[in-house]
């Protein structure tokens, strides 16, 4: 897990106060969790992490349909919590990161911003290995 | 190599260990230039624990080039957006005669903080006359005392606290490095002292909270200064600051007591309960997102013809705190929104590109603006990159802004975009 190149960028992402939980996700299922899985999210998000994964479920409904049209960014907040998602395009992925509801969004927003780009590029680069 | 190029190098470090922060940002810089005038260097919050391995780093490497800098909200450069990161800007030129100054205690005594920084300055300052005088700053931001001595709250709804917030207020910069930054008041006795300088600068902060700011002065770390560097050259600078507020309708009348940033009333009228009225807000957003909520709407009021919009810093009870002086007795409410933006920093880059080509720009912009835009900020990004046409650049997110003309103004507020581009 600790070489996954994806899993790294969540590392960093999950070292900012603010990034209580991050993972890549699309409906039923998460594809690539920090290197610690859940062990490495902030331990406030536990009591809440059931409810918000499933509302992240409907989210990723919407996600798959209006992807291919363009969709790029979502975001709801749930009790004191957002969760903001960061759609790669043409998939039904997206970098998906939870956040206190009244943290500094924007400037969280440039590096999730910055992870979703990073990932992309590793998406590139394991496609063009794999052909 | 011609040695009478200007270079300059814009590098970034996103590694977390301060010492290899400090390796990489070596490499790139010698990969460009093998003995820099000087080296400003920024960094956001998050390498509060690596700065001294950061700064031994770059003064090993780099022993003769003087280092100034602090903490900032982000920055921007031809590579990209960073809100988590570490940059340098170091620039070669022949004809650069460079001097750092600092004034320590700014909260407590900015005036005497200026003049001892003044004083610095123009004691290594040029003794022939440069075509160009040009200063930047950076002092430290205001940092919010906490009431109960744990978390920093930016909304207090009793009265009884927002006495005490007040009283805090006051008395905190005498004992701690907490409080207003004053940052008004640096900017004015330095401008007043060096007036023959194009001055641009910022205040120091953190990742927007203000609980904390640092200033880098060569391998120092400081709390509560001013830092700055001189640059006395041949080259032409270009200086543009665009406000990127509009004024709305919304005026009225304020009072404020002692410290001319807190408002008590607006229209005789408690001032929390009367803004939240004017702009037709239910109380129920009277909580720690105003601060937010606010970038789009800012106080401001009108000095010699010139926009001053002010953040709204906290709540405490009835009054407003603002992060410096109001000047006027009549503010308005200020609206802003991507195409005020959009509209202001194509101002700045027509205005800046009319002449000659770029070598490099540094440009210092508001970190109220920049959690306004969030991921936006990458549009910012493209428009800058596309009109410096492969030149570097360096934007630093602040929590407000300095700007000085020589004689002709000088100017301490938020909600701006300021430049200054060398060109040859």
């Amino acid at each position: 897990m600790v070489d996954d190149p994806i899993a790294k960028v969540l590392d960093d992402l999950l070292r900012l106060d603010d990034i209580l939980a991050c993972m890549v996700a699309r409906q039923n299922m998460i594809s690539v969790m920090p290197s610690d899985g859940t062990d490495s999210f902030k331990p406030e998000i536990h009591n809440i992490w059931d409810i918000i994964h499933r509302a992240m479920e409907d989210v990723f409904t919407v996600i798959r349909e209006y992807s291919p049209a363009g969709l790029s960014e979502m975001e709801f907040r749930l009790q004191d919590y957002e969760a903001l998602f960061y759609v790669f395009p043409d998939t039904e992925n997206a970098l998906v990161s939870i956040i206190p509801a009244l943290a500094n969004k924007g400037l969280l927003e440039v590096e999730m911003e910055n992870a979703r780009r990073e990932i992309l590029k590793v998406m590139e680069s394991q496609m063009t290995v794999n052909g | 190599m011609n040695d009478l190029e200007f270079k300059a190098a814009v590098e970034v470090s996103r590694k977390w260990d301060g010492d290899e922060v400090a390796r990489e940002l070596s490499d790139k810089i010698k990969n460009k230039i093998t003995s820099p005038k000087f080296i400003l260097l920024f960094t956001t919050i998050h390498y509060e624990k690596e700065f001294e391995k950061i700064l031994k780093g770059l003064k090993n490497e780099f022993p003769d080039a003087p280092l100034v800098g602090g903490t900032v909200a982000g920055f921007m450069n031809q590579e990209g957006c960073y809100t988590r990161g570490v940059t340098v800007l170091s620039i070669y030129y022949p004809n650069m005669h460079v001097s750092i100054g600092i004034g320590q205690e700014t909260k407590k005594n900015p005036e005497q903080a200026a003049i001892e920084f003044v004083r610095m300055i123009k004691d290594n300052k040029m003794q022939s006359e440069a075509s160009e005088k040009f200063l930047f700053i950076l002092a430290s931001g205001t940092k919010v005392p906490s009431l109960t001595g744990t978390g920093v709250k930016r909304v207090y709804r009793s009265k009884i606290s927002s006495l005490m917030v007040s009283k805090l207020l006051k008395t905190s910069p005498k004992i701690s490095d907490k409080g207003l930054g004053r940052e008004d008041k640096i900017l004015e006795i330095i401008s007043q002292n060096l007036p023959d300088y194009k001055i641009i600068g910022g205040s120091s902060i953190d990742d927007n909270r203000l609980e904390k700011n640092y200033q880098f002065f060569n391998d120092k770390i400081f709390t509560n200064s001013v830092i700055g560097i001189s640059i006395e050259t041949d080259l032409d600078i270009l200086m543009d600051s665009q406000v990127a507020v509009e004024k709305t309708d919304l005026i009225f009348d304020i009072s404020t007591g002692d410290e001319k940033c807190i408002i008590n009333k607006i229209d005789g009228k408690p001032a929390t309960e009367t803004f939240f009225k004017y702009l037709k807000w239910p109380d129920s957003l009277m909580d720690e997102g105003l601060f937010r909520r606010t970038f789009f709407y800012p106080l401001v009021f009108e000095k010699n013809g010139e926009l001053y919009p002010e953040v709204i810093g906290g709540l405490a009870g009835s009054s407003i705190i603002c992060g410096f002086d109001l000047k006027s007795d009549k503010l308005f409410i200020g609206q802003s929104s991507s195409k005020i933006l959009n509209n202001a920093l194509n101002k700045s880059l027509d205005n800046i590109t009319k002449k000659g080509k770029i070598n490099f720009s540094l440009i210092i912009y508001c970190s109220a603006l920049l959690e306004a835009l969030g991921n936006d900020f990458f549009r910012v990004n493209k428009i800058i990159k596309e009109r410096h046409d492969n030149s570097p650049f360096l934007l630093i997110a602040t929590g407000g802004e300095d700007f000085s003309i020589p004689y002709e103004k000088f100017k301490h507020s938020n909600e701006t975009i300021n430049f200054a581009t060398f060109i040859k």
